[in-house]
């Protein structure tokens, strides 16, 4: 059931490749302005990375954040809104099936969209392989897997598409402008950042970079959003089930 | 009499299996309580109507039954499990159509089927239910552009996948024009003909007195009837009443002593007559044997409209607050 429900989730995207090209476009945009603009910066402000990599490592976690706040939600909420999510429910579609699979999407869609990132910052910016390969992608993984659960909770929960929407545009800048898809972080008050660092988005970009600037895995980051996954998986499918 | 007749034949026929029962069903949303005291049995392979205006609470009833909304008390039985806590196991026995849902905009119908037919716990015959519901035509097209008669039959093949011994359809023929409804119908009595138990929910007179054997009206809440249409409307629907009109000065005054008849006036050349439903062709016979023979002789027997207004004091297209 979530083998086949995931492939049509993934049909369904395709057949809305508009929807698609424009959630790759903004953050490979941002990134490639961003990169551009702060090639010659680096240092302690930037995280101990050159501009480039600190704003390439950022949009990496941006695509991740911004399905997980935004397109997830609202592509659920918008389920429930238009009454599919009760049509799966007396069909007896198992809830969690319908978190699994739009889980996988998010994850194909991050996947895809840092594929291209990373290829694009090489061609442009001959940007260095990360220190550890391996420690990014687990990262990435436990990233995914955070914000699947994020995203699925949010669209659980949320009555409609546009508060979905809404509600995303706002957890996903109030959070990834302040962690370094904006300004660095370094420019902002110690206070701030200790707090910023600990929203989903901060753990996301801390366990991204610090492998990928040699400092090893970020444990307490990465062990953090799996306990987000978990808890956020198990909360959307005990909501989807419930009457 | 007849009416006794023939609701002891139907019982023969239909077999005293109890699919669903409901006994004094409550369900209240914060103070508003929208279902007050239901009680009703379905019995096996019959079509059961709930019929009631827009807000007598047959939908939150049959969201019960599906343990899509729990229950505040009462008992309630589907196929022998409780809806509250068997949700599951019961939805993968009974096919369902539901008001106001829909399906991704560009799923398409042979997509749609697939999909639900893997939801279903025996193993289903895709392309054989398209045949069935005459699909296959459709197979490529995205549900959102299906015509509402389109969605409807598609939604009548996703609830019977697998056979399910019941299926519960609510509003199946809202917002259908009337070729579309017409040709629901039909689909239904291809599901009543392969043995399946069905619970109707409408708000259409005319779909619950073509379509089903028996029909709980329902008002305000609470079943206020429960009974076949016949039987409905012979005891709640008032008299039979019949119009013709004469010429020449006749009286109708000789109609009072034909046995059911109740009344016979006169008013400019027509005549009215009311009595019990039997009047009718004794008024006819009496007729002729007088030498009179009217040319527009019509009966206007009383409908589950008229059940509905003399039971609930209003007609069936109001909506009613509960």
């Amino acid at each position: 059931m979530t083998r086949y429900l995931t492939w049509t989730e993934v049909k369904l995207l395709g057949r809305e490749p508009l929807v698609l090209v424009l959630t790759l476009m903004f953050p490979l945009l941002l990134m490639v302005m961003l990169a551009a603009a702060f090639s010659k910066h680096g240092g302690p402000v930037f995280a101990n990375l050159d501009g480039t990599q600190f704003y390439v490592t950022a949009y990496l976690g941006a695509s991740i954040a911004m399905m997980g706040f935004m397109g997830t939600p609202s592509h659920l909420a918008g389920y429930r809104e238009r009454g599919v999510l009760r049509r799966f429910r007396a069909a007896a579609i198992p809830s969690g099936a319908v978190v699994a699979s739009q889980a996988a999407v998010l994850a194909l869609l991050a996947v895809f969209a840092a594929a291209v990132m990373l290829v694009l910052a090489y061609l442009m910016f001959d940007i260095p392989a990360p220190a550890s390969a391996a420690g990014v992608v687990v990262a990435f993984a436990a990233g995914i897997l955070a914000f699947g659960g994020i995203g699925t909770l949010l669209g659980s929960i949320l009555p409609g598409a546009r508060s979905a929407q809404g509600l995303g545009l706002l957890l996903f800048f109030g959070t990834f402008l302040l962690v370094g898809g904006g300004p660095p972080p370094g420019v902002f008050p110690d206070a701030l950042n200790a707090v910023t660092s600990w929203t989903p988005t901060g753990l996301l970009l801390d366990a991204i970079r610090s492998p990928w600037a040699g400092d090893g895995l970020h444990v307490p980051a990465t062990v953090t959003l799996l306990l987000i996954s978990a808890a956020t998986f198990t909360l959307a499918t005990r909501r989807l089930s419930r009457n | 009499m007849l009416i006794a007749e023939e609701s002891s034949g139907l019982e023969d026929q239909l077999g005293t299996d109890t699919v669903v029962s409901v006994a004094d069903l409550h369900k209240a949303y914060g103070r508003t309580e929208a279902v007050r005291g239901v009680s009703f049995e379905v019995r096996r392979r019959e079509i059961f109507g709930i019929l009631g205006s827009n807000g007598a609470g047959k939908t939150t009833v049959v969201e019960i039954l599906q343990g899509l909304r729990d229950r505040t008390s009462g008992e309630v039985s589907v196929l022998g499990l409780d809806p509250a806590r068997e949700k599951n196991r019961l939805r993968r026995g009974i096919g369902s159509q539901l008001q106001s849902s829909a399906l991704p905009d560009r799923l398409r119908v042979g997509e749609a089927v697939t999909l639900f037919a893997r939801a279903r716990h025996t193993p289903v015959d895709v392309a054989a239910t398209m045949t069935t519901w005459g699909l296959t035509p459709l197979r490529d097209r995205a549900f959102g552009s299906l015509s509402g008669g389109e969605q409807q039959r598609l939604f009548v093949a996703l609830a019977l996948l697998g056979d399910p011994e019941l299926v519960l359809l609510d509003e199946l023929t809202t917002g259908l024009d009337p070729s579309a409804r017409h040709a629901t119908w039909d689909l239904l009595h291809q599901v009543r003909e392969r043995g399946t138990t069905v619970v109707l929910v409408t708000h259409f007179m005319d779909e619950a007195e073509t379509l089903c054997d028996r029909v709980a009206v329902m008002d305000r809440g609470q079943v206020v009837a429960c009974d076949t249409p016949a039987a409905l409307t012979a005891h709640h629907g008032g008299p039979v009443t019949i119009t013709f009109s004469t010429t020449d000065g006749y009286r109708p005054d000789h109609l009072l002593a034909v046995p059911g008849v109740e009344s016979a006036t006169a008013r400019g050349g027509q005549v009215t007559v009311t009595g019990e439903s039997a009047a009718a062709v004794r008024v006819a016979a009496a007729l002729v044997e007088r030498g009179v023979s009217p040319v527009d002789y019509r009966t206007h027997y009383p409908s589950l409209e008229d059940v509905f207004l003399s039971m609930t004091g209003h007609r069936l297209s109001e909506k009613v607050s509960s």
